[in-house]
C-alpha cells in the first residue's frame, strides 16, 4: 500500500497535473483506508487557495512616487 | 570583455524596474520597508557591478538575479535570528513525519472562507510562509503563490519533480497547522 508520505505528494500533484491511473488508483485505495490523510484531503484544495491570497497583485502596497525619489537620490550618493 | 559597444543608462531603472522588483521582493520578504531596501541595495550593487553586466541577459534579468540573491541572504539573517515555535512541530525532514500525521485528520482550514480582500487572511498566511524554512520558501512561493509551472520551479531550485511534491506537501501541512493556530485560536 501507498505510504502517507506519498499519498500526500500525490494529493499536490494531482491539484497541477493528472495521475497516472495506477497512481491514482493506489491513492483512492489509501484514502480509503487512511483517516489522517483523508482528513488532509479536504484541506489541499482551500490552502492553495489561501496561500494564492498572499500574491502582491492582492495587496495593495506598492512603491509611492515619493519613494521612488527618495530611492533614485539616495542610490546617487552611495 | 566587450562592453564598450552598449552604454547602460542607469538614470532610468528606478522608473524601469522598481514596481515590478518591489512586487517581487515584498512578496517574500512581507515588510515594506524591508522589500524596499533590498531593491534599492539591489540597485546599488548592480551599479558598482556593472562591470562585470556582460550584456549575456537582459538588464532585468540580471537585476532580479541579484534581488533574489539579497532576499535569500536575508531570509538567512532572519531564520538565524528568530526562535522558530513551527518547528517544534518537527517537520525537519527526517523525523518530522510521525508528530504531523498526529495532526493530519482536523479539516478545520476547509471552513475557512477565502477572500482575496480579506487583509487578516493574508496576513496570516504571509506570516505562516515567513515562518517555513529557506529552501522551502522560495519553491512554495514560486509554485503556489506566484504559480510558475512546475518545470520551471525545479530548474530554478534545483529539484526533481519528484521531490517538488514532497517539499510541497510539507510545507503545506506547516502552513495548515500554522493557519489553524493563528486563525482559530486567536
Amino acid at each position: 500500500m501507498m505510504k502517507c508520505n506519498e499519498a500526500g505528494a500525490m494529493m499536490e500533484k494531482e491539484e497541477f497535473e493528472k495521475l497516472p491511473f495506477m497512481k491514482r488508483f493506489s491513492l483512492r485505495f489509501h484514502l480509503m483506508m487512511c483517516k489522517c490523510c483523508k482528513g488532509y484531503e479536504k484541506d489541499v484544495t482551500p490552502l492553495n487557495s489561501i496561500i494564492k491570497s498572499a500574491n502582491s497583485d492582492h495587496a495593495d502596497t506598492s512603491l509611492s512616487d515619493n519613494e521612488k525619489t527618495e530611492m533614485k537620490s539616495s542610490i546617487a550618493q552611495q | 570583455m566587450p562592453k564598450a559597444e552598449q552604454t547602460i543608462d542607469t538614470s532610468t531603472w528606478v522608473d524601469d524596474y522598481s514596481d515590478m522588483l518591489y512586487n517581487f521582493s515584498v512578496t517574500r520578504v512581507n515588510d515594506h520597508e524591508m522589500a524596499k531596501d533590498l531593491v534599492q541595495d539591489t540597485f546599488v550593487s548592480a551599479i558598482k557591478g556593472l562591470d562585470n553586466f556582460q550584456g549575456k541577459s537582459t538588464v532585468k534579468t540580471w537585476l532580479f538575479s541579484i534581488l533574489k540573491r539579497k532576499i535569500i541572504d536575508h531570509w538567512r539573517k532572519q531564520e538565524s535570528r528568530q526562535t522558530r515555535p513551527m518547528s517544534a512541530l518537527g517537520t525537519d525532514s527526517e523525523t518530522g513525519e510521525s508528530k504531523i500525521i498526529e495532526r493530519q485528520n482536523k479539516g478545520a482550514v476547509s471552513e475557512i472562507e477565502i477572500n482575496y480582500d480579506n487583509k487578516e487572511l493574508r496576513a496570516a498566511i504571509m506570516g505562516c510562509i515567513q515562518d517555513l524554512p529557506d529552501k522551502w520558501k522560495g519553491i512554495v512561493i514560486d509554485k503556489l503563490v506566484e504559480e510558475k509551472k512546475s518545470e520551471e520551479v525545479c530548474k530554478e531550485h534545483e529539484i526533481t519533480a519528484s521531490n517538488l511534491w514532497v517539499i510541497i506537501h510539507r510545507a503545506k501541512v506547516q502552513l495548515r497547522d500554522c493557519l489553524e493556530l493563528k486563525w482559530f485560536n486567536s
